[in-house]
């Protein structure tokens, strides 16, 4: 279990994040809703440990972890929001490279088996910059998850993807569920309701609800309610 | 140093599919043969010195141009984020781009020996001299490398570290011109004397390979590293 305590961080005088709290359960999904600047890139950012918080503290199976160790960053995997990749690398070069900064042991076997698990055989040899969107959303999926590790944070994944990708996107991250621990941040409800266990609604910086989603009746009348 | 070695490889690799890289090389090469086939010719000197000096003058633009991608470039396309978010720290990143840098530094160098070829069939050469002058640019464009990495960390965007770290590096070369220092106090042009780093190349040039020197360069390599690691730890 993930527990979150009292993270708070500026930006100057503008407070991004006010004592937010919440409890993550192994193998589940839990989903970061709010509006465009509510504070759900800078918690992923700083529980990825690219940030540092102001205060609070961050607790994994009662352990405090430190966010900018490299033993936490090897039990992470992140997806950041846009995917930013190495446009002129083959998908194999970007995998490889990942696999070695990782320190996964068999880099060959390593990226087979997360080449396998997003579909991307067929474009294992193409340069990143020529491929589809879905695609370089696939590689950055892969990307995150070598190493096998046991958080995912996916910022927006499903962003500009069509409604196919949308679909193949969605049913990989309630597979990988299966296995680990997945935080991901939408903008869209209905996907939000589809594939999280739990809901976090985030608005300016600080949490205003924390639900398993089946609890939740009316998701859309109490976003609004809950963020307007 | 397995990590540093692996990003050093990948951004080794990419300077090769940069063009930006081969018409900075190209142009540098280009001058620098112009500049010391005209002195062998014309002033019918068949003397290695003026394509060190040469050298030492175009790195004040070929090294910004090498540097100026290396910390803004990640940071605009956001590849910074999956770079720091990966079980590797900063100073590994930067270690891993300096090696690279000088990996490319070295093959640049190397492009130049068929000039020097060209010298031995024609004349005589003091192979200590050339061998030192070599070690002496080598170490030379490490530092302005490592500056130029500093200057890549405060910005987020390429064109600034290029004018940034372009700027710095002309000032450097003018505070070891006399007519410079002629001009300006005398205090002042000691000081000037004393900072700049093509001053401290000249034994490299009349081959000898200073400890003083050698020591003094590796720690401004040192130095701006720290200073680029510093600045980038203090931005996350």
């Amino acid at each position: 279990m993930l527990s979150v305590k009292n993270i708070s961080k500026k930006f100057g005088d503008k407070t991004v994040l006010d004592n937010v709290s919440f409890e993550i359960k192994d193998k589940s999904v839990t989903g970061l809703l709010g509006p465009n600047g509510a504070g759900k890139t800078t918690l992923m950012r700083i529980l990825t440990g690219y940030f540092g918080a102001d205060s609070g503290s961050v607790t994994w199976d009662m352990k405090e972890v430190n966010l900018k160790s490299l033993l936490h960053k090897s039990k992470i995997g992140y997806l950041p929001e846009n995917n930013p990749l190495y446009g002129y690398m083959l998908v194999r070069e970007y995998l490889e490279y990942i696999v070695k900064i990782k320190g996964a042991e068999d880099c060959v076997m390593e990226t087979m088996r997360v080449t396998t698990e997003c579909g991307l055989a067929n474009v294992y040899e193409s340069k990143i910059e020529t491929l589809s969107k879905g695609y370089r959303q696939r590689v950055g999926l892969a990307a995150a998850l070598i190493g096998n590790p046991d958080l995912l944070i996916l910022d927006e994944p499903t962003t500009g993807l069509d409604p196919k990708q949308i679909i193949e996107i969605r049913q990989l991250i309630k597979k990988l569920a299966k296995q680990k621990m997945v935080i991901l941040s939408t903008h869209i409800l209905p996907e939000a309701a589809a594939i999280c266990s739990q809901l976090l609604i985030i608005n300016s910086g600080k949490i205003v609800l924390d639900e398993t989603t089946s609890k939740i009746k009316n998701l859309e009348k109490k976003f609004i309610q809950l963020t307007s | 140093m397995k990590k540093v070695l692996t990003i050093a490889a990948k951004e080794f690799q990419g300077y090769f599919f940069n063009p930006i890289g081969y018409v900075f090389l190209g142009i540098m090469l280009m001058l620098a043969c112009w500049v010391f086939w005209g002195d062998v010719f014309v002033a019918g000197n068949a003397d290695i010195k003026p394509l060190f000096q040469t050298l030492t003058y175009l790195f004040s633009v070929f090294i910004p141009a090498i540097t100026m991608g290396w910390i803004a470039d990640e940071k605009k396309s956001g590849t910074w984020e999956v770079l720091i978010t990966n079980p590797v720290n900063i100073k590994m990143i930067l270690w891993g781009k300096m090696l690279a840098g000088m990996g490319f530094l070295l093959v640049s160098l190397l492009l130049t020996t068929p000039t020097l070829l060209s010298l031995l069939y024609l004349g005589k050469m003091d192979i200590g001299v050339v061998f030192s002058g070599y070690v002496g640019l080598f170490l030379l464009g490490s530092t302005y490398l490592a500056i130029g990495l500093w200057i890549s960390s405060l910005t987020k965007h390429p064109a600034v570290a290029f004018i940034g770290t372009t700027i710095v590096l002309v000032l450097n070369s003018l505070m070891s011109q006399e007519m410079v220092l002629s001009k300006i106090p005398y205090f002042l042009a000691r000081v000037f004397e004393q900072l700049s780093l093509n001053d401290k190349m000249t034994p490299f040039y009349n081959g000898e390979i200073g400890l003083n020197t050698t020591v003094y360069l590796v720690s401004t390599i040192v130095l701006f590293t720290w200073l680029a690691q510093r600045t980038n730890e203090k931005n996350n």
